[in-house]
């Protein structure tokens, strides 16, 4: 009984500072950060797996969530509409990490790569971690926001711009993906 | 399943350095706006200097008065000395008979008229060319 309306106030202050950053309140646009931080740096540390990048992605997602703030529907999910943001800087930020590593001096490369394979050894959590890394992006960020993030397959396709059959496609093809890399690491 | 890379490696010290970089960088920017508008407003105030700006008149109209309806005179011709040059006799035949003569169906011609009826490479297009004889 006490859980709804404590969820109601959350996103009435929510909507309330979402209203107030709409207009320049930066005051209330901090607020919004505090609320939403840890859900954006959890995905994007699930998305990236790097602290840095983490950082960065959150930065970039704030920015563009000020910018574009006003194109936000009251009536849809502040949460989704942000985690849409969030996928597509991560996605960004991927794309850039994939060219630079074509820029990455050889023995460079191979160490980085010595250093993956010891860690990924380590256990199984590891191992996932490596095949989850593996998969191409679509069917990454669709298994990620789908068993991770533990997002409805609806929410997970609406994310990705995707239809709900699409996602479970690449969900499904995901999960084969990693049961035979992880049985091949074994 | 939710933390398969581990606990979050971020503390509260990396959340509050994001939240002021980005302050930050809201803060600047709408430096860019303002630019842009000091620029339009500039732009505004040259336009409007040019549309109010006094320009050199016009050389006055004549009284109407003056103004008279002068016969324009083409000047005399040069003469022509044909008397040096044989007459050009009309050739019997023209060289081309390109286009073909037809009569035309939009209604019976006089017969001061000619009609050329052109079909061109595309049979829906038709050239008609009426001319007097």
């Amino acid at each position: 009984m006490t859980a709804a309306p404590v969820m109601m106030d959350e996103s009435e202050s929510l909507l309330a500072s979402i209203r107030a950053a709409r207009s320049g309140d930066s005051r209330a646009f901090e607020t919004i950060m505090l609320a939403t931080e840890r859900r954006i740096a959890s995905l994007a540390w699930n998305i990236l797996g790097d602290a840095e990048e983490v950082k960065e992605a959150l930065q970039e997602t704030f920015v563009r969530v000020f910018r574009h703030l006003d194109r936000y529907d009251e009536q849809r999910d502040f949460f989704g509409w942000l985690y849409r943001i969030a996928v597509n800087v991560c996605r960004d930020l991927d794309s850039r990490r994939r060219r630079w590593r074509l820029f990455l001096p050889i023995e460079h490369a191979a160490e980085a790569r010595a250093r993956e394979v010891d860690f990924v050894m380590k256990d199984d959590v590891a191992r996932l971690m490596r095949a989850i890394d593996q998969l191409p992006r679509k069917e990454r960020f669709a298994i990620i926001l789908r068993d991770i993030e533990e997002l409805p397959t609806d929410e997970v396709a609406s994310i990705l711009g995707s239809s709900p059959a699409t996602v479970r496609v690449q969900i499904s093809n995901a999960r084969a993906k990693i049961r035979k890399l992880m049985e091949s690491g074994r | 399943m939710t933390d398969f890379r581990g606990p979050l490696p971020l503390r509260d010290s990396d959340f509050a350095e994001v939240r002021r970089e980005v302050l930050a960088k809201l803060e600047r920017r709408p430096i860019a706006p303002i630019v842009f508008r000091v620029a339009l407003a500039t732009a505004a105030a040259i336009a409007l200097i040019f549309i109010f700006l006094p320009r050199p008149q016009p050389p006055a109209k004549l009284p109407a008065a003056v103004h008279k309806t002068v016969p324009i005179v083409a000047p005399p011709a040069p003469a022509i000395e044909v008397a040096q040059h044989p007459p050009v006799k009309p050739s019997p035949k023209p060289r081309h008979k390109a286009e073909q003569v037809v009569a035309s169906t939009g209604g019976p011609p006089s017969d001061s008229d000619i009609t050329m009826n052109i079909q061109t490479a595309d049979p829906n297009v038709r050239i008609i060319w009426i001319a007097q004889r």
